[in-house]
């Protein structure tokens, strides 16, 4: 059953998910054609000196489209389900429905996962080849938090597609909104760091307020 | 018992969120931030006088004794920061406590030096990788070196920008010349001015692993390392490197415990700065020279401080001005019954995330009443029994965080 769950979510995000691939893959090579360009436009040095003491992120451009990627993903993968309320049909399964919900989700995530560490990949091997390797190590803390937001963001998205009720959508939406905007807070490298041990409690927090919802869903209809 | 612990994270989550929002708001809609009052000592008044933001691009300008003060008469008070005023009114040369200054003595006695606390060592992420640059007296300018350098437990390491690949002759010649002095890899603070925006070049400061500072130049691309008299047990948090064309110090060493030293220019003297009750960490401080006295400035977000010195540095007098709050108190009382607690991550004194958990006050005490209150008398809930622990809990510690959570998350 679990099988089949992964493979119904793999056949309605594959498109998606090449799609968003694709987007980030194209952001992560202008990126590195911005950083190329910059470095012969101007001296190396000042280059250097923008990244290492003026705090420029070079790679700041990825960070939305993480989001933006978590975001598509979860309404892929959700928004099909509520048309004529077709998760009913899911929700009648013979497996439980935190299960469903459990393995839905980590699929949808196991995605995400997968283009966050392409573009992380990405990004270090670009920084690496022109900047040194200290500058290199703060590209992972400083793109963590970004990750971190698409988390949110994705169980943001599911959780309001899955509520059945305009006014819980709407405290939702600020709830997560808020909790998103915390993790694109402050500027250059490595900024929110030290907030990190307890902005990550907003991760499990995130995950879990999920099953209220497809509770609701369930119990008022599905 | 799964459910229950799902609705209770969604509560947490939101009463998180709300807790860094809502306050957040509030205080960018009614709070007037009043910024950092500028304090300076008049040598004309031989007091302090001060100037502190109303908003809106209105400012009180008073000195110690009360008297007011409008823009044109705070600034004639302070001849040494203002000459250019003078100059143009051409009232140059001035006379101050008898004696005559031109604009040559003015500009030549007058330095500002700034610790700013966001900017030391721990305050802020910093990449230990630094430009050293090149001195070479027959170029009017500072030019930006093509490399950087970094200490690791071998050596000094000169990695070049342009190949981003080490330099090996550089730092053959930087790590033999620190070894000759007896430095001992790798440094443990390191201090310099990273820009080219300075008068001229006086290198880094540098503390070996055994607590000893070098002095560290680059003069036509050949090192020039002194190592330092300064003693080895100074609990050193910090070395602020500022160079200027009075050359009386280098810059100033900050100490967990005995505060903060000048570095006499030279001869690398240390001088203790006499200002007390001053945390490096959690404050900024400006030392202001002129041709006739010394100010030193500590502030932090209640006060601001200053101190007067002679040229020998003997305290003449102090002065403590209390931060402006313009905020009504009637708005303040507000806040507290609003909002029982905040949660931010914004430190005036870091450059980097402060998560800060600040209680409302006792004020607040009320607001979690009222929010009690109204959360067992809204409709629908006048059966006590139907209102659950968890949720009486969550209004109970968290107020009205609380209370917009378990109304809108409703127990069903």
């Amino acid at each position: 059953m679990i099988k089949s769950i992964m493979l119904k979510e793999w056949l309605k995000l594959k498109w998606f998910l090449y799609g968003c691939l694709l987007l980030n893959i194209g952001v992560c090579f202008k990126i590195l054609l911005d950083i190329r360009q910059r470095l012969h436009a101007e001296h190396a040095e000042m280059v250097w000196y923008q990244a290492i003491h003026l705090h420029s992120v070079l790679y700041q451009d990825i960070r939305f489209v993480i989001l933006a990627t978590s975001l598509v993903l979860a309404a892929a993968q959700f928004v099909p389900e509520m048309l004529g309320r077709r998760m009913r049909i899911a929700l009648h399964l013979p497996i439980g429905r935190n299960r469903l919900v459990t393995w839905s989700m980590l699929s949808g995530l196991l995605f995400f996962s997968f283009v966050t560490l392409a573009d992380w990949l990405f990004v270090f091997s670009t920084i690496r080849f022109y900047f040194p390797e200290e500058v290199a190590a703060v590209v992972l803390p400083t793109m963590l938090p970004w990750y971190l937001a698409g988390v949110v963001g994705y169980c943001a998205t599911t959780c309001i597609l899955l509520e059945t009720t305009r006014s819980r959508r709407v405290f939702l939406s600020i709830v997560f909104t808020i909790v998103v905007s915390i993790f694109f807070s402050g500027h250059g490298y490595s900024w929110l760091v030290p907030a990190l041990p307890l902005l990550i409690v907003c991760i499990p927090l995130s995950l879990l307020s999920v099953y209220e919802s497809a509770r609701r869903f369930q119990q008022r209809g599905a | 018992m799964f459910q229950q612990i799902s609705r209770i994270s969604i509560l947490l989550l939101s009463v998180f969120a709300l807790s860094y929002g809502l306050p957040g708001l509030f205080d960018k809609v009614f709070l007037h931030d009043a910024g950092n009052p500028l304090l300076f000592y008049s040598p004309l008044k031989e007091q302090f006088i001060y100037r502190e933001s109303l908003g809106g691009h209105q400012f009180n300008y008073r000195d110690e004794s009360g008297t007011d003060y409008d823009r044109a008469g705070f600034e004639a008070q302070l001849p040494f920061f203002y000459y250019k005023n003078l100059e143009k009114k051409k009232k140059l040369p001035v006379t101050v406590q008898g004696q005559f200054f031109d604009k040559k003595a003015i500009k030549s006695g007058k330095q500002g030096y700034e610790v700013r606390s966001r900017h030391l060592a721990g305050n802020y992420p910093q990449i230990a990788l630094y430009p050293l640059f090149n001195n070479n007296p027959e170029l009017p300018i500072i030019p930006f070196p093509e490399d950087v350098f970094r200490f690791t437990d071998k050596g000094m390491e000169f990695i070049s920008a342009d190949f981003n690949r080490i330099d090996s002759e550089l730092t053959a010649s930087f790590t033999a010349a620190l070894a000759a002095e007896g430095f001992s890899f790798p440094a443990t603070a390191i201090g310099g001015k990273t820009t080219n925006l300075k008068p001229f070049d006086e290198g880094y400061f540098v503390r070996d692993s055994k607590g000893y500072i070098f002095h560290i130049k680059r003069v036509l691309n050949q090192p020039v390392v002194v190592k330092t008299p300064i003693s080895s047990e100074l609990d050193v948090v910090a070395l602020i490197i500022s160079e200027n064309r009075r050359k009386e110090f280098y810059g100033s060493i900050l100490t967990r415990e005995s505060g903060i030293y000048l570095i006499g220019w030279n001869d690398y003297r240390l001088l203790k700065l006499p200002v007390e009750n001053y945390d490096p960490r959690a404050m900024d401080l400006k030392l202001l020279v002129t041709p006739l006295s010394k100010t030193v400035v500590i502030g932090d977000e209640e006060v601001v401080r200053g101190t007067v010195f002679d040229q020998e540095y003997t305290k003449t007098r102090e002065y403590t001005l209390n931060r402006l709050d313009r905020t009504p108190a009637l708005i303040r009382i507000f806040r507290q019954i609003l909002f029982p607690f905040h949660i931010s991550l914004n430190d005036p004194y870091r450059g980097k995330a402060s998560p800060r958990f600040t209680f409302g006050g006792l004020w607040s005490l009320l607001g979690v009443v009222v929010a009690l209150v109204t959360f067992y008398f809204v409709p629908k809930r006048r059966n006590f029994k139907q209102v659950g622990l968890i949720d009486s809990l969550v209004v109970l510690l968290a107020g009205l965080y609380g209370l917009l959570s378990v109304l809108m998350i409703r127990r069903e």
